[in-house]
């Protein structure tokens, strides 16, 4: 079942990106039925949910830096983000252990494509970012984090969203 | 079983051990024995997380200890409580890899920060000992006249 706030009216689109929903098997799309559109100044992507009915559209989050995300490439990324946050053990302080796990190491190997995914990622987590920063890092060849800023998630975040105004 | 990790953990009984703040990604086990509730300690090579800036970035038992020293602590024989002292403990897993840190408390007891999850003060450093962690394999002291 699809959670209410995945869908809207045509008629009633949201500026706000909603909760996706934990099974990839929902969305059913493909890249026909990605679209975009403008407004306000900011750039939605839109798809059908369902292809037989048009009435209903999802978000898939606002663009970074208008950049158009591909949807298949979208939808392993969600995927893979899902594996890697329910196979990875929370107690694990191993900034190795963490980010080893198949699930992550294949985000990493999407490669220029998942920027935008990941920077879309620590953008919604707010205050509690989650660990990016080595996919970042390993997928760019780029720091942009300033050595005061090491180790501080939220500060490390920023510094990264800043470099994707200018890089992506 | 009201968290999920003290499954990791078979020598962690009720009553060995208390909640002691939420679960956060702020800081991590090692940037809390260290005093330190705002940044994640690691020695990543990616240069993304906090390590002592004057110190090699290994994912080695001797670069933690190393660590450690910055703050004042050097190396003792063992986790007794000894009066005008605190000290730390580095856990290391069966392949010599720091997985861990605790910090002493004033009355004996440990805290640890739990990776992302929460913080909690523990009756002593074996009832961590667990796959995933290892067992305590260095132990550091420094006087309490340092307390920061």
């Amino acid at each position: 079942m699809i959670a209410d706030t995945m869908l809207l009216s045509r008629g009633a689109r949201s500026r706000e990106t909603p909760t996706l929903p934990a099974r990839q098997d929902v969305y059913r799309l493909s890249e026909d039925f990605i679209f975009e559109e403008n407004s306000g100044g900011a750039r939605f992507q839109l798809a059908t949910i369902e292809p037989e009915s048009q009435d209903y559209v999802a978000i898939l989050g606002v663009s970074v830096n208008y950049t158009t995300v591909n949807a298949k490439d979208w939808l392993r990324f969600q995927w893979l983000k899902d594996q890697w946050r329910n196979e990875r053990n929370p107690i694990v302080s191993s900034v190795e252990t963490l980010t080893r796990s198949k699930s992550y190491q294949e985000i990493i190997g999407l490669g220029e494509k998942a920027i935008p995914f990941i920077l879309s990622e620590l953008r919604s987590e707010g205050d509690e970012p989650d660990h990016w920063f080595p996919a970042l890092a390993a997928i760019t060849g780029e720091n942009p984090v300033p050595p005061e800023s090491r180790g501080r998630i939220q500060e490390m975040a920023l510094a990264w969203l800043k470099w994707g105004e200018t890089h992506v | 079983m009201p968290f999920a990790w003290e499954k990791e953990f078979p020598s962690l009984i009720p009553g060995d051990w208390t909640k002691t703040s939420d679960a956060t990604r702020r800081f991590n086990c090692i940037a809390w024995a260290a005093y330190d509730d705002g940044r994640w300690w690691w020695p990543d090579p990616f240069l993304q997380y906090y390590w002592p800036p004057s110190l090699p970035r290994e994912n080695t038992i001797e670069c933690f200890v190393r660590a450690y020293e910055t703050l004042g602590y050097e190396l003792c024989d063992d986790d007794s409580l000894e009066s005008g002292f605190e000290k730390v403990a580095i856990y290391a897993n069966s392949i010599g890899l720091p997985t861990h840190a605790a910090r002493q408390l004033p009355d004996g007891r440990w805290t640890s920060k739990l990776g992302n999850c929460e913080d909690i003060a523990h009756r002593n450093l074996s009832v961590l000992n667990s796959q995933l962690y290892g067992s305590a394999v260095r132990f550091l002291k420094r006087p309490l006249h340092r307390f920061p």
